[in-house]
């Protein structure tokens, strides 16, 4: 018994130490996610403001978050409204936020009802603050080349206030984490914007849709600007499928086996 | 005379999961956009300058050779550089004179990785120049998809020599069969990599079909099978660097053979083989260092004395650091990186992971005790030749990590990584002394379960990895 336990005990440790040996790297941020959202920083005012255009790729549209930097005492509130387009004048969305809730260079998320026919459909997001608001220091990260393919930012800048703040570089921000998330069968989120060296602001894009479309959509993707059978949807339909039967029939296998040793 | 139930049994696992590797294949060649793999644009383009220009890939040739439209076109249809994270290196104009040369758009990490004569072994672009030229009227994005099934013929053969391979050491029950190929099959970064356009998946490949004709000239001793061996031996070195541990281990084996007849004490013959692995250590450092001005391996030896430093043997905290933290990044590429290094799984993942694979290297060190060298294990679980086996294969591992590792020894930096794609060659006996080790920690009463137990482990795994990871970083 006494020696079982000892076993147990080794057996942990050494999981452990195998788990702190693996403990996040820091050079591997360094040398392979650089700090993309750092050089640029969009200052919203009650005279600017940052619009987004993007593609939704799946139905559930239902949350979007920005990077944001956050520096004074803000006192203000920021408005955020979803529309079809940049250029339309009715909101599908529009939430108004305090700044003071916007943590300094950390994503904030704006949550609204799942948009279900969201895939495929063209979107804008808008940022700016409310009239006769204080001049707080609040921006949108963003980068200073075009990488997003399917969207642009438009920034409306401020003209220079009468008594202008100094500006202070940003300093080098840490190098923002890659999104990883639930995406089926399950929780149907999706990372939106991957990219970061563009005129782009930085923002990723959730969704919780239906199953059926999501699949569906999911196939689209898959099979969106591909050639031979990869280009056509029902094949990943048809080899998902065709994998699952072979899963099904191993385990099946090699457990009957197992059990009936 | 077998039933049909047993010749069920015997073959029905292996169809299961061979239809499982090429269905898999197709998912991975599929779901990657073209040039969203490791090197695999600068490989394209070498086997496309042998094929389709009929021109040696030499530096010059690179400085002359234009980026391709189509090749542009289709890193912006399929927004590599987003998903990989980066900014194009400068932004181009291909219609406009002088054209920028496809050597100043990729690569995008280091000035080295475009593949060049005199630099790179261009054996297996060669083989491959023909398909390049029989596919030219093809858009490009075909040709691509073309080799990488070309990739997956490769792959397909190197998991029918898993099977084979493992059958061939355990041959009473199909468990280790199973366990070993399967464990290579849902390696999600092992099916990335080797469907993908380079010079690794041939690597393992000539590994897996070296591993093949090791263990059946072990195990039926024919002449032919020697001459295979040193056929494919001669083969995977040519191909690539990584494959360099395949030579120390044909001197193991030959070593073995002949020295099996003397009928040494036990204590002598493990103690030749810690001098063969130290020769083979101080070897590969010397080499590494004579050749790193990637002078031809014969001027390299002419001055081997002058080159030679084996005071970098000499462990201290400056390169136990750099060892640590190359090794760190070994195994995090080796167990979950994709694309351009860019995707990976989470790092609590490789976490567990770690803790896991740490206790299955408990395991194999209790196992190797108590059934390769202690002759005091009763009743004996392996046979002579079993045991010869697992003492090259064990050798080989260690003589592959040597490999690997020498370049980061013999130059004191981290210039050589090396990525975990560098590991792929040793999978087979990889694959089989992780199993072992599972098996030997694995509580008495669960042993019988130890194969679906293990089985599923990787399939949870590598879906967990598909579903979470990969799917959503490229198509989310």
């Amino acid at each position: 018994m006494v020696k079982r336990y000892w076993v147990v005990f080794g057996a942990i440790v050494i999981f452990l130490l195998g788990w702190g040996v693996t403990a996040r790297p820091a050079w591997f941020y360094s040398t392979n996610y650089p700090a993309l959202y750092s050089t640029q920083q969009l200052q919203l005012s009650h005279s600017s403001r940052v619009m987004q255009s993007f593609l939704a790729r799946y139905p559930g549209l239902y949350r979007i978050e920005i990077h944001f930097s956050n520096h004074g005492k803000n006192t203000g509130r920021l408005v955020f409204r979803l529309k079809e387009s940049c250029s339309a004048n009715a909101d599908l969305v529009t939430q108004v936020v305090p700044e003071a809730s916007i943590a300094d260079n950390a994503e904030f998320a704006f949550e609204f009802p799942p948009l279900d026919q969201s895939a495929f459909r063209e979107y804008c997001l808008v940022l700016e603050q409310l009239p006769d608001q204080p001049l707080d220091e609040l921006a949108v990260y963003a980068s200073s080349t075009n990488l997003y393919p399917d969207g642009a930012t438009i920034f409306d800048a401020a003209p220079p206030p009468a008594h202008p703040a100094e500006r202070v570089p940003p300093a080098a921000s840490p190098p923002v984490k890659p999104r990883y998330f639930v995406y089926l069968p399950a929780i149907f989120n999706s990372h939106g914007s991957k990219d970061r060296h563009g005129y782009d602001i930085g923002f990723n894009i959730y969704y919780a849709g239906p199953l059926l479309p999501t699949l569906q959509a999911l196939s689209i993707n898959l099979a969106r600007h591909k050639t031979f059978l990869f280009g056509q949807p029902w094949f990943y339909l048809a080899i998902f499928a065709l994998y699952l039967i072979g899963l099904i029939f191993l385990l099946h296998y090699v457990w009957r086996r197992g059990v009936n040793r | 005379m077998i039933g049909f139930r047993e010749k069920y049994n015997n073959w029905a696992p292996f169809l299961i999961l061979f239809a499982l590797a090429l269905i898999r294949g197709l998912i991975f060649i599929s779901i990657f956009p073209p040039w969203l793999a490791p090197d695999e644009p600068a490989h394209f383009e070498a086997i496309r300058i042998i094929g389709q220009l009929n021109q040696t890939p030499t530096e010059e040739v690179y400085q002359q050779t234009p980026m391709l439209p189509d090749m542009l076109s289709l890193f912006d249809k399929f927004s590599i550089w987003q998903e990989s994270l980066r900014t194009p290196t400068i932004t181009l104009d291909t219609t406009t004179p002088p054209l920028v040369p496809f050597a100043s758009y990729y690569p995008p990490i280091s000035q080295g990785s475009v593949v060049a004569a005199g630099s790179y072994p261009l054996i297996y672009h060669t083989l491959l120049a023909p398909i390049s030229a029989f596919t030219e009227s093809l858009a490009l994005d075909q040709q691509v998809y073309i080799l990488r099934l070309v990739s997956l013929l490769l792959t397909l053969a190197m998991i029918v020599s898993s099977w084979f391979f493992a059958r061939m050491v355990f041959p009473n029950t199909t468990d280790f069969a199973i366990a070993a190929t399967s464990f290579i099959i849902f390696l999600p970064t092992q099916f990335h990599i080797n469907t993908a356009i380079n010079t690794d998946v041939a690597a393992t490949f000539a590994a897996s079909v070296f591993y093949l004709l090791l263990v059946s000239v072990m195990v039926y001793q024919r002449w032919w099978l020697w001459l295979g061996l040193v056929v494919v031996t001669a083969f995977g070195l040519s191909i690539k660097p990584t494959t360099i541990f395949l030579a120390p281990t044909l001197v193991l084996l030959i070593s073995g053979v002949w020295l099996k007849k003397y009928r040494l004490p036990r204590a002598l013959l493990f103690g030749g083989l810690f001098l063969l692995v130290g020769l083979t250590l101080v070897g590969a450092v010397a080499l590494f260092q004579a050749t790193e001005a990637r002078r031809s391996v014969f001027s390299a030896l002419q001055t081997l004395p002058q080159t030679t430093n084996l005071a970098v043997l000499i462990p201290t905290r400056e390169s136990l650091t750099l060892y640590f933290a190359t090794a760190q990044f070994a195994f995090v590429t080796f167990w979950g990186v994709f694309g351009w290094a860019n995707i990976h799984i989470p790092f609590y993942w490789l976490g567990l992971l770690a803790g896991f694979i740490f206790v299955l290297l408990i395991g194999i060190a209790v196992y190797y005790w108590k059934n390769v060298v202690s002759s005091r294990q009763q009743p004996q679980m392996l046979t002579d030749k079993q045991r010869a086996i697992l003492v090259v294969l064990l050798g080989s591992v260690i003589f592959a990590l040597i490999g690997i590792f020498a370049p980061i020894i013999a130059s004191q930096t981290d210039r050589w990584g090396p990525p975990g794609r560098y590991f792929l060659p040793t999978l087979l006996p990889v694959a089989l002394l992780l199993y072992l080790g599972f098996k030997q920690i694995l509580p008495g009463r669960l042993n019988r379960l130890a194969a679906p137990l293990w089985v599923t482990i990787w399939i949870l795994f590598d879906t967990a990895t598909l579903l979470y990871v990969i799917l959503p970083v490229i198509y989310g």
